[in-house]
């Protein structure tokens, strides 16, 4: 008995490495490994290019994502690790506006303002505590609704647009309902009831959507009534988007649209493409809404509609390391369509992606 | 050509004081009739609205032979669009530095356009089709970031392509997003893409570089008609 029980010891010393492997069920360790060597070689390109100022192009939107990618990096950077990252914050202060916003222009002021406030609420210093809390007003003011004289009714009510008097869309409104959640906005504040009433207008589900034209695909769409890819047809930024929306709010994850935003994802599974849309258009605005919605959903692997296992961090991770540049950066060179012919804010992006893999 | 139609019934100074009440009635009417008839945008959209109609309206309404000189007409506009805007669209006391901007637009604009069409009458055009032209030329250059919309997304020109456009300058001066708006943004990918709109103030003095070399342009054909007609009848 005595040499079986050595052997059976042995043999668990020697197993033990590889049950751990197989035990963890949320990412490959190797994977993860070069995961974060990724994130840093996309950090030091940023840091790299960080003008005096420490803002990146001088713009709100860019800077607050190059900050938020570092400040929720592995290695933790906050406010005491030098002025790459106590500039940025000081650049974003300075585009503090008397209405709350955050920006250095009229234009995307919703992006702007919500892109800074998560980043600011990510440094953990309560001295900002006042800029957010005014932010967040800009945000909430922006919705549309009774006070910009528009009924119930109507297919923008309850909407966020880029922030002067454009139409709303469902990617801004996914911002700044991810800002005002991360900001810790009162749940009871009646911006997130009237959000989901947007929201539900955008979702191709006929029985929560009350506009004519709502398939049942269970996918969301850009604005309601329209898609930039044909008629209203749901794609994948905007899914996870909606996804994200409808989580952000409040709606349970056994509700049904947040089901049908699901079974819509495991129906179109994929990193190779955004999925219904035309050729590489937002792709990486796709990685970046995937990683937060599958985040947000919880679950660690996703069974498509082929009962195929995915685990979503390694697919992520596998398809990013593939697409980074030598020089660390990654930039979309089949389109120039929201920005993703920027470097600096592919790489940001992708880079926020990723942490939120690895984590 | 309203302004030339009553040039012909009533030359001189009876047409301009007709038209000089005539247009601000049809631009109050249509600014109205715009916000009431199409809901769905704020004031700053109905604002730009607002300044588009009063510049081309104005400008078909253009007498030719104003009395008062050249800056009376875009003067005139200027008035228009003041009064208007707040009257038939509302503003706020914050809004009224944006209403006020528009307006000066709307004179810049309008002298550009008054200044093409002196040019065209000039080289012996008639008004009326001196001011279709002037029209025309305004429509097409607004309509840039539409026609010229692939074209800058696939070379990276979208500021040249915007700055083309008349409707950028008003919309700069506005402090609306136009490109980003319902309609513009399906039909155009601009609003897709980095861009930033044209600095006002470098709007406003093309402007009048523009009206300017028109007007000088247009003096300098006169007066060699002028001699030319001279010759033939001393000849």
């Amino acid at each position: 008995m005595r040499p079986l029980r050595v052997l059976a010891l042995c043999a668990a010393v020697l197993l033990a490495p590889l049950q751990a492997h197989a035990a963890d069920p949320v990412m490959d360790p190797d994977l993860r490994a070069k995961a974060k060597r990724a994130t840093d070689e996309g950090l030091r390109f940023l840091r790299s290019v960080q003008g005096e100022d420490g803002s990146w192009l001088g713009s709100v939107g860019v800077t607050a994502l190059a900050l938020r990618a570092f400040l929720e990096s592995h290695r933790g950077y906050d406010e005491s690790d030098g002025a790459f990252i106590t500039r940025p914050v000081a650049f974003l202060l300075s585009k503090v506006n008397d209405d709350g916003s955050i920006s250095e222009s009229i234009q995307n002021r919703n992006y702007n303002t919500a892109t800074a406030i998560f980043a600011l609420k990510a440094t953990g210093n309560p001295t900002y505590a006042t800029v957010i809390a005014g932010a967040q007003k800009f945000l909430t003011g922006l919705q549309i609704d009774e006070g910009e004289g528009y009924a119930r009714d109507h297919k923008y009510y309850g909407g966020i647009g880029y922030g002067g008097d454009e139409r709303p869309d469902l990617s801004n409104q996914y911002l700044a309902l991810e800002a005002l959640s991360k900001t810790a906005l009162d749940p009871k504040d009646p911006v997130w009831e009237k959000a989901l009433v947007f929201v539900n207008r955008t979702q191709n589900r006929s029985e929560s959507n009350d506009q004519a034209w709502a398939g049942n695909d269970g996918g969301f769409t850009y604005m309601p009534g329209y898609s930039p890819y044909g008629g209203t047809a749901s794609y994948g930024g905007m899914t996870h988007a909606g996804l994200i929306s409808l989580i952000y709010a409040g709606v349970d994850r056994s509700d049904p649209r947040v089901q049908a935003a699901y079974d819509w994802i495991r129906a179109n599974y994929t990193l190779d493409e955004n999925p219904g849309v035309k050729g590489r258009h937002g792709l990486f605005y796709y990685f970046t809404a995937f990683a937060k919605s599958m985040s947000a959903v919880g679950e660690a692997e996703v069974v498509d509609v082929a009962n195929q296992r995915h685990n979503w961090r390694n697919d992520l991770a596998r398809k990013l390391l593939s697409l980074q540049a030598p020089d660390g950066t990654w930039v979309n060179s089949d389109s120039q369509r929201w920005w993703e012919g920027v470097k600096e804010l592919v790489t940001a992006r992708s880079v926020i992606a990723l942490n939120l893999a690895v984590r | 050509m309203i302004g030339a139609a009553a040039t012909q019934r009533a030359p001189g100074a009876r047409a301009s004081v007709w038209c000089a009440w005539v247009t601000p009635v049809i631009v109050f009417v249509a600014a109205v009739a715009l916000r009431h008839g199409v809901p769905g945008h704020g004031l700053h959209a109905h604002w730009l609205a607002v300044a588009v109609i009063c510049v081309a309206v104005g400008h078909l309404s253009w007498p030719a032979r104003c009395p008062g000189g050249l800056l009376a007409w875009p003067l005139l506009m200027a008035g228009t669009a003041l009064a208007v805007m707040p009257a038939a669209i509302g503003a706020s006391q914050a809004d009224l530095a944006v209403v006020a901007a528009l307006a000066l637009g709307v004179a810049l604009l309008g002298g550009v356009l008054d200044g093409f069409a002196a040019l065209l009458v000039a080289l012996r055009v008639s008004p009326g089709a001196a001011c279709a032209s002037g029209l025309a030329l305004f429509a097409v250059a607004a309509a840039a970031p539409l026609w010229l919309g692939p074209w800058a997304e696939l070379s990276g020109g979208a500021d040249l392509v915007i700055a083309v456009s008349p409707l950028s300058y008003l919309a700069a001066l506005a402090q609306y997003d136009y490109l980003r708006g319902q309609w513009f943004y399906v039909h155009s990918p601009l609003g897709s893409l980095r861009f930033d709109y044209p600095d006002p103030a470098a709007g406003s003095a093309a402007c009048v570089v523009l009206a300017a070399a028109c007007r000088v342009l247009a003096r300098c054909v006169g007066a060699r008609t002028a001699s030319a007609a001279r010759d033939a009848r001393d000849a």
